[in-house]
């Protein structure tokens, strides 16, 4: 067998541990990411799933382990971090726009302020991916005008706007009402359909079935089983694994 | 319905119970009244607003205006006080805000000896009362050396028991000349120039308050959700720009209301200008009541005073609240 | 523990199953010091080093020029020539035998010299009260008796004529008893009024009552307290013939308790607009009338939640008694400027403000600690 080619990872996720206080949360995490690759991480609640995509773009410390992107170290320092989640981007659950911005200028702030782009080749840029998510003509709206959908959907397009190598998405569905949920997974789908590595933390079987190439399946901070969408879901065989999806599907 | 509600016999019963209660309370004012003037009378006091065009005997210090005793009228002389009120209510608004926003900031701030040292002087400032700073730093005022011996900082501030002296416009000759303060013989030339009284008033109210604006600063910066923080780390930002660009501007929509508050506590505070000589509108007020005895007219124009600036500073902050609110909708 | 590893000549839907959960084991240990932590955060970029070394700097000044006043060359020693060694030490070092001489004329004014643990203990007693009456789990019946009782003791030992004690005129009161004094009594005597103001200006019934609680709290609390003081000493007595007159002490401390009512109504109105309207509607489902809906369920939840905006206020009004030396009444400010005021300790204004600041300091410092332990008393008992 082959020794795998290192560029070949975006990502590399060796013996990751966190603790929250006394609480493990995070118990010994591998995992590699290729380019274009796109990975579903669900599981039960307290699973760790949130804290392990939030270590990936350091918006957590985490105590043992190493994440390398492209075959370097993320950086500790203040500096270095930036730099980190300049390529990275992250779309949360509730949404955090900017409530004091418009649409446009969600997206501005990032390419404008950290990587010094004049203002005018942002906003250009903006205008485009926010023409991709279907609500360009919202722009100089503020996010208390929008709906919950719209909101979400000028999130994604406020990290798309830094140009990231990979995004990471945690629960992006779960604050929404059910009617605008669609339209959300649908921008989603579009995107990883366009090549974007991502990882999502999601409960929607649906949107994973479609998309992934690979799902995750978390519980007391560890990747207990994975594997394609199909095998994950229809043959599962892990003993957790089929009592979640049971209280899921039910 | 509506209609017949107003005919229940409570809201009458209500009525009538404010009537007498307001009936009592207007006997007591005629009462209070009716004797007053019977007590100023028998003390040869005279009444009404005519003595405002008398002609001062004393002589007003400190004044920001042209004012000449003997001369001028009481009506001037508290015209003098107003315009003292407000040269130190303004500039402690202004200096206290810039000061109160730093310390605020320095006291979140990831260096520890910046947090420990902007928490001190918050805890220090704040736990004595406001009359004792401004003695304090009216002692060390009064103890700087004579004009002669006039300090010097830079080129552009001059520090003598006369006062401070900063570089301003002055007359010369005829000609407007923009000059740096200098010693000349016994006096000092300057354009811009603070008494000993007002700078102690000043710097006393304005440190006393920037604590408090620290903390009310502090205050709104905390209560700004974690997530937008992260979402402002998440898009590659440092920490100054998120606090600059994201977190200060939402602050200071929260921050408005304990601000006003925290306004129009300096302009009450600039009261305390009575205690050190400095004439504001209540020490000119002071010195009136005791000259022509009309306590009750001096007393509420000084209220009425107070009254207005209140609501103004008030009024002002609504609408800088209310373009904060436009730009957040 | 096994790996997993998505190698490129593996094949991409290879399946992983891990089959013994790992368990939970406690955080590694701390082994950075706390020393390097510190000096790390210190200096964590050049701009916060640039900081550092700046507030190290003046810091460092400051306090090195602050010990060498305050300890190094300063005079320690009292005795017959402490006022000469003082002299030959002006603006150099302090004069601490000064402040050893003067600091009873500084806390408790001109009261007779023997008799001074009376107001000591009156001014003990006070506190002790004020910081029980704050824990609503004293709101009983008692507390009323021991207020009684407690003004009644105070009352005793200040002034005396009873019980064995020598009478000492209200006039004779100074220092910090009086500060105490006036804080205690505004802030209690002028709390049912606040009480009263609040409740009128949330009142729909009588919208005249409203339109006056209104009119008085604005009025008040635009106003500064000096010009109240004034209004108290100068206007008050225009009021009554000439022949009657009030002591000054009772004037300015009835003006205190009106300024205090109206900033009190407006804490307590807050408190009020904290409940949630259930409370008054389950009241007034049971029959409850007006006033025993308001002492039994609305103002005990109302009161509750606004007591540290009260103790916030009592600091407030603390420190503001400062303000009665326009007015000549003997408080512990007027004190300090009465010590500076003897020829043969001129100039030694740094040490008895410094005095004076410290013990403002202690009292609002504590109260302020007390009021942050009351907050989180009441939000766990909640």
């Amino acid at each position: 067998m082959a020794a795998p080619a290192i560029d070949a990872e975006l990502l590399r996720i060796r013996g990751l541990h966190k603790w929250y206080g006394d609480f493990h949360a995070l118990r010994g995490v591998d995992l590699d990411v290729r380019p274009g690759e796109r990975i579903v991480v669900c599981g039960p609640s307290g699973s760790g799933k949130s804290s392990l995509i939030r270590c990936i773009n350091q918006l957590e410390d985490f105590e043992e382990g190493t994440i390398t992107m492209r075959g370097s170290l993320l950086g500790a320092s203040d500096r270095q971090k930036a730099a980190t989640r300049q390529r990275i981007g992250m779309v949360f659950q509730s949404f955090n726009l900017f409530p004091h911005l418009t649409a446009l200028e969600n997206c501005t702030l990032g390419p404008v302020q950290a990587k010094g782009e004049a203002p005018a080749v942002a906003r250009e840029r903006a205008q485009a991916l926010l023409q991709r998510v279907r609500i360009a003509d919202q722009a100089h709206k503020y996010p208390g005008q929008l709906s919950g959908g719209q909101q979400q959907r000028v999130a994604i397009a406020r990290a798309l706007c830094m140009q990231p190598e990979l995004m990471l998405f945690d629960e992006p569905t779960s604050a929404l009402d059910p009617e605008m949920v669609k339209e959300v997974l649908d921008t989603m789908v579009a995107l990883a359909n366009d090549g974007m590595t991502m990882i999502c933390v999601t409960h929607e079987m649906g949107f994973a079935r479609e998309v992934a190439d690979r799902v995750l399946f978390m519980d007391e901070g560890q990747i207990l089983e994975a594997g394609a969408a199909q095998d994950v879901f229809e043959r599962p065989q892990h003993e957790r694994l089929k009592a979640f999806l049971g209280k899921l599907l039910r | 319905m509506p209609g017949s509600r107003r005919r229940r016999p409570e809201v009458l019963r209500h009525w009538l119970w404010q009537a007498v209660a307001f009936a009592v309370a207007a006997a007591l004012i005629v009462l209070a009244f009716r004797a007053t003037s019977a007590n100023l009378s028998a003390r040869g006091v005279a009444s009404g607003f005519a003595f405002l065009e008398q002609v001062a005997r004393v002589p007003v210090s400190n004044a920001s205006i042209p004012f000449d005793p003997g001369v001028d009228s009481y009506g001037r002389a508290l015209l003098v006080g107003i315009v003292n009120t407000i040269k130190v209510a303004a500039a402690a608004i202004v200096l206290a805000t810039l000061l109160g926003v730093l310390v605020g900031a320095g006291k979140l701030a990831l260096n520890p000896l910046v947090r420990a040292v902007c928490g001190l002087y918050v805890d220090v400032m704040r736990n004595v009362p406001v009359l004792l700073h401004i003695f304090v730093w009216y002692m060390v005022l009064l103890a700087l050396p004579g004009p002669a011996d006039a300090l010097q900082l830079g080129d552009w501030l001059l520090l003598s028991n006369r006062g401070l002296f900063l570089p301003g416009w002055l007359l010369e000759d005829g000609h407007l000349v923009f000059a740096l303060p200098h010693v000349d013989g016994l006096e000092i030339v300057a354009g811009t120039s603070m008494s000993p009284e007002y700078a102690a008033l000043l710097v006393g109210i304005t440190t006393y308050a920037a604590a408090f604006v620290a903390e009310i600063v502090r205050g709104a910066i905390l209560a700004i959700p974690k997530g937008q923080w992260e979402a402002g780390y998440a898009v590659g930002l440092r920490r100054s720009v998120v606090f600059r660009k994201i977190a200060f501007p939402q602050a200071v929509r929260s921050a408005l209301p304990p601000l006003t508050s925290e306004y129009l506590g300096i302009v009450k505070n600039s009261s305390l200008a009575v205690a050190i000589g400095y004439q504001d509108l209540v020490a000119v007020g002071n010195s009136m009541l005791f000259e022509t005895g009309q306590a009750i007219e001096v007393m509420a124009i000084i209220v009425a005073f107070y009254i207005a600036v209140s609501l103004l500073v008030s009024f002002a902050m609504e609408l800088v609240g209310r373009r904060a609110a436009l730009a957040q909708r | 523990m096994t790996g997993f590893t998505a190698s490129s000549s593996a094949p991409i839907a290879a399946h992983f199953v891990r089959v013994a959960v790992e368990a939970a084991r406690p955080p590694p240990a701390i082994r950075t010091g706390r020393l390097e932590r510190l000096s790390s955060a210190l200096f964590a970029s050049a701009p916060s080093a640039m900081l550092t070394l700046a507030f190290a700097l003046v810091v460092g000044w400051a306090s090195w020029h602050f010990a060498r006043w305050a300890l190094l060359d300063a005079v320690f020693a009292a005795g017959g020539d402490a006022s000469v060694r003082c002299r030959a030490a002006e603006g150099v070092g302090a004069c601490w035998p000064m402040l050893a001489e003067k600091w009873r004329l500084i806390v408790f004014g001109l009261y007779p010299y023997d008799a001074q643990w009376r107001p000591a203990l009156a001014c003990l007693l006070m506190v002790v009260i004020l910081a029980v009456s704050a824990i609503p789990r004293f709101w009983r019946r008692w507390l009323a008796v021991v207020w009684l009782v407690g003004a009644g003791a105070v009352a005793v030992l200040l002034w005396g004529g009873i019980a064995g004690l020598a009478f000492v005129p209200s006039d004779a009161w100074g220092g910090l008893p009086v500060t105490v004094l006036l804080a205690t009594i505004g802030l209690v005597s002028g709390f049912p009024l606040g009480v009263l103001l609040a409740l009128a200006r949330r009142s729909h019934a009588y919208p005249g009552i409203r339109a006056f609680a209104v009119a008085y709290i604005e009025l008040v609390r635009a106003v500064p307290l000096v010009v109240v003081l004034y209004m108290a000493s100068v206007m008050f007595p225009l009021l009554l013939p000439q022949d009657v007159t009030v002591a000054k002490l009772l004037r300015v401390q009835v003006a205190i308790a009106l300024f205090a009512a109206a900033y009190l109504a407006e804490v307590i109105r807050g408190g009020l607009e904290a409940i949630p309207k259930g409370q008054g509607e389950a009241a007034d489902a049971i029959g409850l009338g007006y006033w025993k809906k308001m002492a039994f369920v609305i103002l005990p939840q109302a009161l509750r939640i606004a007591i540290p905006g009260i103790v916030n206020t009592f600091i407030s009004f603390f420190k503001a008694t400062s303000i009665v030396v326009v007015v000549g009444i003997f408080d512990l400010l007027t004190a300090a400027k009465r010590a500076l005021a003897d020829p043969e300790w001129q100039g030694y204004g740094f040490e008895v403000y410094l005095f004076v600041g410290a013990l403002y300091f202690a009292f609002c410092f504590s109260m302020s600690r007390y009021s942050h332990w009351l907050e989180g008393r009441l939000a766990r008992d909640r």
